[in-house]
């Protein structure tokens, strides 16, 4: 489907149009500046809401320009065949859809930034531009320059309006991202002289390279020995194994989380992981289907590893924003899990786990914020009956923490089964073993949940605000989608299907005979 | 005549109307019953419950009406999750199984309302307790009513959480908290077997080419699942264990049955309806719904029937030294559900069901009147505070022991009926070390019966003058339920028979058809011989309870001595059966998984900090390292050969910059000297 008007460009850059207005602004009205954010991501958000909706569920994508849509395409490097080329699939919608919600939810959220706001909600809206323009670009070179785009703001969001360690915090995920994009970079300079022995026809075009997906395979050794697709799958993976992030490659996150003021954290792990699992979806699976089937199992195997280790991480902390770093950890692993399996169920799943844990973990962090707020500090062990004097805050908590942990009837209970099913017609083995994640993570909630809210109340909080209306108008769009998505769960998975079904289809010939038979 | 089309398309209003008045009082009820009272609230509640109520009687009646082979309703509403093969659609499905299942669920969930409303009419958070309460009924309902093993699994998840969210009613107490905390781990290791089931189950219908989960096509296609395997086992071996290791988390049986006992934090109507009459049976229900795989898989029954028999006897052995009344009803609860496994698991399980009906009555009845004589306490627990209540209470002391005397086995009371049945069968499966054990379980049952009953209401009232003053009988909100329950208590057991009087087995005859028959192993006895067995193996229940029951009474009510001195005679041995015996299970988890793994987790995260981190901080230090030695090689080395450079350029500089000193004479004179010597050149050149 090809619109006349140019969605996506206007979805990625309306954003932006805050910028000089908020620049503009003079010192006396800097109150209006969080204003003129929200008004800027509004669009994004009405846009995302009407992709939703527009958006033809038979269509797969994944391997075809012709069946991806809202697709725009012009020149933009000629010379190094380089296209400003946009669209959108079953992989990308959800994530746009989500990036668009959570951002004016993030912006509200942000209302209480006292210092330097011109600053902060400028590099906020250059950031959301970064982030629908990666799950838009269809070009290597324009997701590359996207990709990077997002990190300058995080990096200064992250350093300037952070917490006490924010400088570290900030360098280490700036560096370890970096050199993720260090190994995708040249991942990308691989795919492009190999696309063609012919120079004239090179291409950085995502999609004509996977039509050529054979070519790739049969490319030549690199450095005459290491064989082409073992090195750029690595390399490409490594880049977004760092984002996901894939164990042992975490550290970063839990630093970057805790130092991180609220709405970064709920955009770093509502909106920011998820690229390294879309990296994947869109870049690994479809470029080298053969190889990636190859190393399925080492997908489970990472994924397991993320389900059970970031659990037991988690279930040791005693800061509550860390708790909820390595929870993301865990919960990240479901996608990987989905992923290794190669087939419908599982794919659907890993996508579909992407869009809960968006919008679980994004309410997790929110109300994170609103105690640390109020108590400043974030140490479990130090409140206690909290529910006695804050009863709506700890009825929030209470609910996203059943939606974390995967209540059936809501949201990630259906994506975390379907990674498991889909696991299980695979690696059965292996993911019993991770389907110990969900007593874990059941129980490193719930024990929070007691200490932080049963008991005794502390009488240091005897006396304290419970949720205030703009929080509350921050939580409710979110709980309410995960209530609407447990039960009515098709609603998202439609727009999956078919693009799963095309990357079982891609990669399922080659792989375990179960597939095939699995429709 | 009922249109079963209409009730079909009725039956979601079973689940739906608790889960509307749920919402009602979790958003609204709070905000009306300011200006309207109580009412506002209960009212909500109990009018949802008595629709679902109605709603199952008229499906009841027209399934009644219906040719026995084509009993069954169905209501498929939507496509829940459809993911290429995985097809599961929101069916409910009311046949004679769910049917017994919501009529008990809905009828003494009524009753329990009703009594909650005298109960907690004083507490503060009267609006959030109906919420639950509502709550779980949708979750029971779904349980009960789902087509299909993940709509049974909604409601599984469901009753745990709304049993976590009722344990911790009273949060503020670290003790509630912790035992709702506790609840739901415990059964979220249960249910990670359901879900182990659930995939397994699908993977091999999915092998044999027609993949689906949902129960009426799994039970056609349960003769062709024999064949397949599963990592070396039969897959209805390996389904059938792993559901009946979610059964041990949600109807407590050894080894996770550690949950209960502790439970009884809640609120007591909380007790009676979820940890005795329904939640807690939803392990029995799964494994009747899913019978045609034990009937596959006799071994995996047999397994049933041990760990069932082992659970009875050794939760009734703890009973007999409980001093909290709730305590000795849990474990009584404990033990019983035992004689429900124990039925299923040597095949007989419509004798395990119906112990599930006329165990609702009789246990839901002894735990309103042991809230009813907490109510009148005031919240006072132990039995060695109580004592000749009888003149206080009458109503509850009538009903009480009608439940005690249920329970404990006494002749023609429901509890007699059912669990002389489940010990018949057991019997006849050639269990006899099971029976044993059923047998002497059922000797322990009356005796730790009748040892409650006379503690609390016989003899003199040991609880201080102060107390017995305020004593007083339950509003008439909690004593109708208990007369009604009571009733229910001597009615019920008739139901199933008994055969041996000439009369017919209506129950089974009912329930029978919705499950699976397990295929006979002994050749068959003459009819006549059975009936005298069965006669015999009957005398033989009522003496050996009766001989409980007489034990009991002697023992705490006619010669009251005896049992202290022979505590007395034996203190060590008494003291560890009335302490940590009960928690001896807790114990050996708390040292063998929950601190273990606690160690691990922190031993994990140091891990995480300090090496994996460690490597990450440990690189960036060995970079800056190098870039401060390629610093060090650039500065002194590198930079200093090219600023020695510089330093000779800047002389050189400095040198020739005192040539140019602005003066126009000294300029003239240069170039006067300079064309002289050029001249002189050209002059040599020349």
């Amino acid at each position: 489907m090809n619109s006349s008007f140019p969605l996506l460009s206007a979805m990625t850059f309306a954003p932006l149009l805050g910028v000089p207005l908020i620049l503009g602004l003079r010192e006396g009205q800097r109150s209006l500046a969080k204003w003129i954010a929200l008004l800027a991501t509004l669009p994004p958000l009405v846009m995302g809401v009407v992709l939703f909706v527009v958006f033809d569920r038979q269509l797969a994508g994944v391997d075809s320009i012709r069946t991806f849509q809202f697709v725009e395409s012009w020149y933009w490097i000629p010379s190094f065949h380089v296209y400003y080329k946009l669209g959108i699939d079953g992989l990308s919608l959800a994530l746009i859809v989500l990036t668009a919600l959570l951002c004016p939810l993030c912006i509200i959220a942000s209302f209480g930034i006292a210092r330097a706001e011109k600053a902060y909600y400028s590099l906020f809206l250059l950031l959301e531009t970064g982030m629908i323009g990666t799950f838009v670009a269809l070009d290597l070179v324009l997701f590359y320059v996207f990709w990077e785009l997002m990190l300058l703001p995080m990096y200064f969001l992250i350093g300037i309006w952070g917490g006490p360690r924010r400088v570290y915090a900030a360098i280490k995920f700036f560096l370890y991202t970096l050199a993720g994009s260090l190994a995708l970079l040249l991942g990308i300079l691989a795919l492009y002289f190999a696309s063609s022995p012919d120079p004239a026809s090179r291409t950085f075009d995502l999609l004509t390279l996977v039509q050529r997906h054979d070519v790739l395979a049969s490319a030549g050794p690199i450095l005459g020995v290491f064989p082409f697709a073992g090195v750029v799958w690595w390399a490409l993976f490594l880049g977004f194994a760092i984002k996901v992030p894939v164990f042992p490659f975490h550290t970063w996150l839990p630093d970057a989380h805790v130092e991180a003021p609220t709405a970064i954290s709920v955009i770093l792990a509502g909106v920011l992981l998820k690229m390294g699992t879309y990296g994947i979806f869109r870049f690994n699976l479809p470029l080298f289907p053969e190889y990636s089937g190859m190393v399925a199992q080492v997908m489970v195997g990472l994924g397991v590893v993320n389900i059970v280790y970031g659990a037991l991480c988690a279930m040791a902390q005693s800061d509550l924003k860390k708790l909820i770093a390595y929870s993301s950890v865990s919960h990240m692993g479901f996608v990987l899990l989905g992923i290794g399996a190669m087939n419908a169920q599982g794919f659907s799943g890993g996508l579909f786990q992407m869009f809960n844990h968006g919008t679980v973990t994004a309410m997790l962090f929110l109300l994170v914020g609103v105690i640390y707020d109020r108590a400043h500090h974030r140490q479990i062990d130090g409140f206690g009956g909290l529910a006695t004097s804050m009863p709506r805050y700890a009825a929030f908590t209470g609910f996203a923490f059943f939606a974390a942990l995967g209540l059936p009837t809501l949201s990630s209970f259906v994506s975390e089964l379907l990674c498991l099913l889909g696991g299980f017609l695979t690696y059965p083995l292996w993911t019993m073993v991770g389907a110990t994640g969900v007593v874990l993570g059941a129980a490193y909630l719930l024990w929070t949940l007691q200490r932080m809210f049963f008991g005794e109340l502390n009488e240091k909080y005897r006396v304290i605000d419970d949720l205030k209306p703009r929080e509350v108008v921050t939580l409710v769009p979110l709980a309410v989608i995960v209530v609407l998505l447990g039960i009515q769960p098709m609603l998202m998975l439609d727009t999956f299907h078919p693009a799963a079904t095309r990357l079982v289809e891609l990669v399922g010939a080659a792989m375990h005979p179960l597939i095939a038979t699995a429709p | 005549m009922i249109d079963p089309h209409t009730i079909g398309s009725l039956l979601c209003l079973i689940p739906l109307a608790p889960l509307l008045g749920a919402t009602y009082n979790a958003f609204i009820g709070r905000r009306v019953a300011k200006s309207m009272g109580h009412l506002a609230v209960h009212g909500v509640a109990c009018a949802a419950v008595a629709v679902s109520l109605l709603v199952s009687v008229a499906g009841f009646a027209c399934l009644v009406s219906m040719p026995v082979e084509a009993r069954e309703l169905r209501q498929t509403l939507f496509s829940w999750i459809h993911v290429g093969s995985f097809d599961v659609p929101i069916e409910l499905v009311f046949d004679p199984l769910s049917a017994v299942m919501c009529l008990v669920v809905t009828g003494i969930g009524l009753l329990i309302h009703v009594y909650s409303i005298g109960y907690m009419h004083d507490d503060p958070g009267y609006p959030r307790f109906f919420c639950y309460l509502n709550l779980f009924l949708f979750a029971m309902l779904t349980l009960v009513l789902g087509g299909s093993l993940p709509l049974v699994f909604i409601g599984w998840e469901g009753v745990g959480l709304c049993s976590f969210l009722l344990i911790g009613f009273w949060f503020a107490e670290s003790k509630n908290a912790a035992a709702a905390t506790k609840a739901f781990l415990v059964n979220r290791v249960g249910d990670l077997g359901f879900l182990a089931g659930m995939v397994v189950v699908f993977s091999a219908t999915l092998r044999i080419g027609s993949p689906t989960l949902s129960f009426s096509v799994l039970r056609d296609l349960a003769p062709r699942l024999q064949d397949a395997s599963f990592l070396g086992a039969a897959v209805p071996v390996v389904a059938a264990a792993c559901f009946f290791f979610a059964a041990t988390g949600k109807s407590a049986q050894i080894p996770l049955f550690v949950w209960l006992p502790d439970a009884m934090a809640g609120p007591t109507p909380v007790s009676a309806l979820i940890h005795a009459a329904t939640m807690v049976t939803a392990g029995v229900y799964l494994l009747c719904r899913t019978s045609f795989l034990y009937v596959m898989a006799p071994d995996v029954g047999a397994v049933v029937a041990l760990v069932a028999g082992l659970t009875a006897c050794f939760a009734a052995t703890v009973a007999l030294f409980q001093h909290d009344i709730k305590k000795v009803l849990a474990y009584s609860t404990v033990s019983q559900l035992g004689y429900m496994f124990l039925g299923c698991g040597v095949g007989a399980f419509g004798a395990g069901l119906f112990h599930v009906v006329t165990h609702a009555f009789f246990k839901a009845l002894l735990f309103l009147g042991a809230g009813s004589v907490i109510h009148a306490m005031g919240g006072e627990q132990d039995v060695r505070q109580m004592g000749g209540l009888r003149k206080a209470l009458p109503v509850t002391t009538a009903t009480f022991l009608v439940g005690i005397l249920s329970l404990g086995g006494f002749p023609l009371l429901a509890g007699f009926f059912s669990k002389d049945v489940v010990l018949w069968r057991v019997l006849a499966s050639g269990h006899g070390f099971l029976y044993g054990l059923a047998l002497l379980t059922s000797a322990l049952t009356a005796f730790y019966s009748i040892r409650l009953a006379v503690l609390t209401f016989g003899g003199a009232f040991r609880g201080g003058h102060e107390r017995e003053h305020h004593l007083h009988e339950s509003p008439r909100s909690m004593t109708v339920p208990l007369v009604l329950l009571a009733v229910g208590c001597i009615v019920v057991g008739w139901l199933a028979g008994p055969t041996w009087l000439g009369l017919i087995d209506r129950f089974a005859a009912w329930v029978e058809p919705a499950l699976a028959v397990m295929p006979q192993v002994h050749e068959h006895v003459d009819a006549e011989v059975e009936e005298r067995a069965e006669i015999v193996a009957t005398c033989v229940a009522v003496v050996v309870g009766l001989a409980g029951m007489g034990g009991a009474w002697v023992m705490f009510g006619w010669a009251p001595g005896v049992a202290r001195a022979l505590a007395d005679r034996l203190p060590v041995l008494h003291g560890y059966l009335a302490g940590r015996y009960r928690s001896v299970f807790d114990d050996v988890y708390d040292r063998c998984i929950v601190r273990p793994l606690l160690a691990a987790t922190r031993a994990l995260a140091t891990f995480d900090q300090k090496v994996v981190d460690g490597l990450v901080n440990g690189a960036a230090a060995l970079i800056r390292l190098l870039s401060r030695s390629s610093g060090w090689f650039d500065g002194t080395l590198v930079d200093g050969f090219f600023q020695r450079c510089a330093d000779l350029a800047r002389a050189l500089g400095r040198a020739m910059a005192s040539v140019q000193n602005g003066r126009i004479q000294s300029y003239l004179m240069t170039l006067g000297w300079a064309l002289a010597v050029v001249l002189l050149l050209l002059e040599f050149v020349r």
